[in-house]
């Protein structure tokens, strides 16, 4: 406990947490990264007379350090080659919806009007969809896939920065600079990417960094519902689920592939709790 | 007043009404519903006739529409899976257990995260507040279905407290409440904190301590009054999030309600049904958010008033 | 004037920041009679804001504290008392008014409800059909027109000025033996202003309560104050009779201020403004805090911080700290 408050207080380039750094690099980017030179097993041999061995300090043995599975396949393994969906996912994700979120909020903000209405109409539309129920109607019509994951993540999160950007966009677009712009003759499109944009990087930044915490969720929850990332890929949803109806006598199959969630959600929150304070502290919001 | 509600009730019907196409439009995304009503060896005619009575056969909107009439008199289809019954007799025999974990679920939100998140801005930097907060981070970074298991493997495997699974009275609840109410609680505890913070600085309050009005009075009556402004809208968004959160918890813990049961007929097929949930939900999470602006206005009279 | 009735001696308010801990009042005294008012003049910064707070005892928490000092209210000190012990003197023995009229009443709240609660917390167990007619008197008692109907106004629904009466009405709801008036003006058109002070005065003189004035406008303390104290800097640079102060202003600050106040028949190219910033909050001063702006200042000036002495008039009651109140050069 001791340790934690203190590396807290270490700050890398000066703002940002270093525990929470390095717990990501352990449990998501290296894993993500170099799974294949470093995890002790391949994700999909099955050992079939190694099946559900309990995890090192728990009777098993050094070979399979958190146990193995149904299968006999090596959990830490599995969660080691995890990790690489579960970062690009997030990623690709995040910077489609960023993206579709800032253009519309852009547009939202700047042109006000009836599109502004339209748009924000439609994110309050998004956001009363069950975005869950959606993915299952979608998973159901065209069976789960990579694509459909994304374009939930998208649907789920674009909202989020369509509100945020237009928020700001609309107390940006009243300064003086972008007003001696228009009076110097600067187009329309010219202003809102020379000007405004930058401007909004920061706040754009900071929200990516806090929705990962939600994507990574959000994806892991449909591999759950066994309409994400389709089998039998070991993403970190997918193994909870394997663990699930033998979660009595062996707990170790859905705990660690849910430890590593929860590890890299309180990390990227953490971070991204740290870089809002640095960056952009009007965000304080949830 | 009036005003404003018939304002919002009109921009809700707006975005009822093109929740409604999508949805609609869904079902008609799978190329046609025929293929998962008949058997593979159905002859053209059974096919035909099968079309022709469904109204498959007409235009577009013409069907659109003949959706909008028989939903407004909540006639919402037959159930393809539950042979006999209508879907809005299925969707509203499984409400009612959804309803009683949601209402549970909001009810230990409420009554954890307000006091918490109150008091961690009155003792702002005590290790109350410190430990509020990490409880609060933890909340948000908790995925919900691990939670679930978790919570099941502690307390209803190892420990015995409450069973595992299934339907029943409060014992049967609770656990699956907790899991659907960790993240609202993280969330409503940070926003009343700093909803608490701003307020408490602001002079109002200031000239309550100096009227000599006492602490406790300061703190509930004066602050909380314009502080519970945001933990009050963010009450839309929860009501969104526990019903994607009543899915995966009704999943975990078997708790026949109407997220487990979109599960079911999604897997059996039965879009009349998955229509008739996504529409319920979307419903009730337009009519939350209306009832929140209501509340908005009875709360803040300057919104009353303008 | 009367007896002394509030007596502030030696008081020191710090702030706990994080850059360190500073001093925002330094050994400030002074006293306010019965029946008398008391102006406190400064620019921004000053500290006198803060000594009003710290006599209330409503510092913004957790930063800022009193270091050491006496506060006597008839002779009970203030000062150490616990949240409880100064709740009975908030609003009872001493009542306040706050400077910005459109944030000191709560926006939820009808103006009569918060008028009741003053009233309430001074008579409890009262009847409230009582408190009601008590606080309209009370407001037609501040010149609230139609306090009948304004009684159940939100404040949003009512002017600046009227809100500040509102305001006032709250604070001699406890027929107090202490006002203070934190700048109330300042927020307030002119023609306003006046009938404001207009209403301090009959207050005053109806009930003999003290007022501590505090404003940076020369014209009011003419106007309504008895005697003064300048600060600067967190310090009393000079105190006096408004007369005497005015007459034979001793302090190169004072003399800066009301130099300051252009008068009608000046014939003035510029106005005349104080050249230099207010100085900034450090824990560890050396010399007078007025000399890098002084226009006398001496060696001994930015070495030694000055004592307090007699002043220019001769009065027994008029004093400044100054090196320089000869003007030597």
């Amino acid at each position: 406990m001791g340790f934690f408050v203190m590396s807290q207080k270490l700050k890398f380039m000066g703002h940002l947490p270093v525990l929470p750094i390095v717990v990501l690099m352990i449990v998501l980017i290296v894993p993500a990264l170099f799974a294949d030179l470093i995890a002790p097993h391949d994700p999909y041999k099955a050992y079939l007379r190694n099946r559900l061995e309990p995890p090192l300090f728990f009777g098993g043995t050094t070979e399979f350090i958190l146990g193995t599975d149904r299968l006999g396949r090596d959990i830490l393994s599995r969660i080691m080659h995890g990790a690489r969906y579960a970062l690009v996912i997030s990623l690709v994700g995040i910077v489609l919806g960023a993206i579709v979120g800032t253009a519309l909020g852009l547009i939202a903000g700047y042109m006000r009007g009836r599109i502004e209405a339209l748009i924000m109409r439609i994110v309050d539309i998004t956001f009363a969809l069950p975005s869950i129920l959606l993915a299952l109607a979608l998973a159901s019509i065209s069976g789960p896939s990579f694509q459909l994951v994304i374009f939930v993540v998208i649907f789920v999160i674009w909202g989020f920065f369509a509100r945020q950007v237009r928020a700001e966009t609309l107390i940006l677009r009243e300064r003086d600079f972008v007003a001696r712009a228009r009076v110097a003759g600067a187009s329309d499109f010219r202003i809102l990417h020379k000007y405004i944009l930058p401007n909004l990087v920061n706040t754009i930044v900071v929200l990516a960094t806090l929705q990962i915490g939600v994507v990574i969720v959000l994806e892991a929850t449909l591999s759950f519902l066994g309409i994400g990332i389709p089998r039998p890929v070991p993403a970190w949803g997918l193994l909870v689920a394997d663990g699930r109806q033998l979660i009595v006598s062996s707990w170790w199959i859905s705990f660690f592939p849910g430890m590593a969630i929860l590890l890299t959600v309180l990390s990227v929150n953490m971070l991204g709790d740290s870089l809002r304070d640095w960056l952009d502290p009007k965000l304080k919001q949830v | 007043m009036l005003q404003f509600i018939l304002r919002r009730l009109s921009q809700m019907l707006i975005s009822l009404l093109v929740i409604t196409f999508i949805v609609f439009s869904l079902s008609h995304l799978t190329g046609s519903p025929i293929n998962s009503l008949l058997p593979d060896d159905a002859t053209p005619q059974q096919i035909a006739s099968l079309t022709e009575h469904l109204g498959l056969d007409r235009p577009y909107y013409v069907q659109y529409l003949t959706f909008l009439q028989n939903a407004a008199v909540g006639d919402f289809g037959e159930s393809t899976k539950w042979k006999g019954s209508t879907a809005a007799e299925v969707v509203l025999e499984r409400l009612p257990a959804t309803l009683k974990l949601g209402g549970l679920a909001v009810l230990i939100s409420v009554v954890t995260a307000i006091p918490m998140g109150v008091m961690s801005a009155v003792w702002r930097g005590s290790i109350f507040d410190r430990m509020a907060g990490v409880i609060a981070l933890l909340g948000q970074s908790l995925p919900a279905f691990w939670l679930g298991i978790v919570l099941m493997w502690i307390f209803a495997v190892t420990l015995g407290w409450f069973p595992t699974s299934g339907y029943g009275g409060l014992s049967y609840m609770i656990l699956p409440a907790v899991a659907m109410a960790w993240f609202q609680v993280a969330a409503l505890t940070r926003l009343t904190r700093s909803a608490m913070l701003e307020v408490l600085d602001s002079e109002f309050v200031k000239l309550a301590r100096i009227k000599g009005v006492n602490e406790r009075s300061v703190i509930w009556k004066h602050a909380f009054r314009n502080a519970a402004i945001v933990p009050v809208t963010y009450f839309g968004v929860l009501a969104g999030s526990l019903l994607t959160g009543s899915v995966v918890v009704e999943t975990v813990f078997a708790w026949p309600g109407t997220g487990l049961l979109a599960i079911d007929a999604i897997r059996g097929r039965d879009f009349p049904v998955v229509q008739t949930v996504v529409l319920f939900f979307a419903v009730f999470y337009l009519l939350a958010n209306f009832l929140v602006d209501v509340l908005y206005a009875v709360i803040d009279p300057r919104i009353r008033f303008s | 004037m009367g007896e002394t009735i509030l007596q502030v001696k030696n008081l020191c308010t710090v702030l706990d920041l994080s850059s360190g801990t500073v001093p925002v009042v330094n050994d400030v005294s002074f006293d306010v009679g019965v029946g008398e008012t008391l102006g406190i003049v400064g620019e921004s910064g000053s500290g006198k804001s803060m000594t009003a707070l710290s006599i209330m005892q409503v510092l913004p928490k957790p930063i800022g504290r009193i270091a050491s000092g006496q506060i006597l209210l008839e002779g009970t000190d203030l000062v150490g008392m616990s949240n409880q012990q100064m709740g009975q003197i908030r609003g009872r023995e001493i009542g306040m008014i706050l400077q910005d009229p459109h944030t000191s009443l709560n926006p939820v709240f009808t103006v009569g409800n918060q008028v009741i609660e003053a009233l309430e917390i001074n008579n409890p167990g009262t009847a409230r059909k009582t408190l009601r007619a008590h606080a309209i008197d009370a407001l037609k008692k501040v010149n609230v027109a139609d306090a009948e109907r304004r009684i159940d106004a939100y404040p949003h629904q009512m002017s600046g000025g009227m809100k500040q009466r509102v305001v006032g009405a709250i604070a001699i709801a406890g027929a107090p033996k202490v006002i203070i008036a934190d700048e109330p003006t300042t927020a307030l058109d002119v023609t306003i202003q006046l009938q404001y002070l207009q209403l301090l005065r009959d207050i005053q003189d109806e009930t003999g309560t003290a007022i501590i004035f505090i404003t940076h406008d020369l014209g009011i303390v003419a106007n309504l104050c008895h005697r003064l104290v300048v600060m600067y800097g967190g310090k009393i640079v000079e105190s006096g009779t408004v007369a005497d102060v005015f007459g034979a202003p001793s302090h190169p600050y004072t003399e800066a201020l009301l130099k300051s106040v252009p008068s009608v028949d000046q014939k003035l190219d510029r106005l005349y403004a104080i050249d230099g910033q207010p100085p900034a909050l450090i824990s560890d001063r050396v010399g007078c805090s007025f000399a890098p702006r002084c226009p006398y200042a001496l060696d001994i000036c930015r070495n030694q911080v000055p004592q307090e002495s007699d002043a220019l008039s001769g009065a027994k009651s008029h004093r400044a700290s100054c090196w320089n109140m000869e003007r030597t050069t």
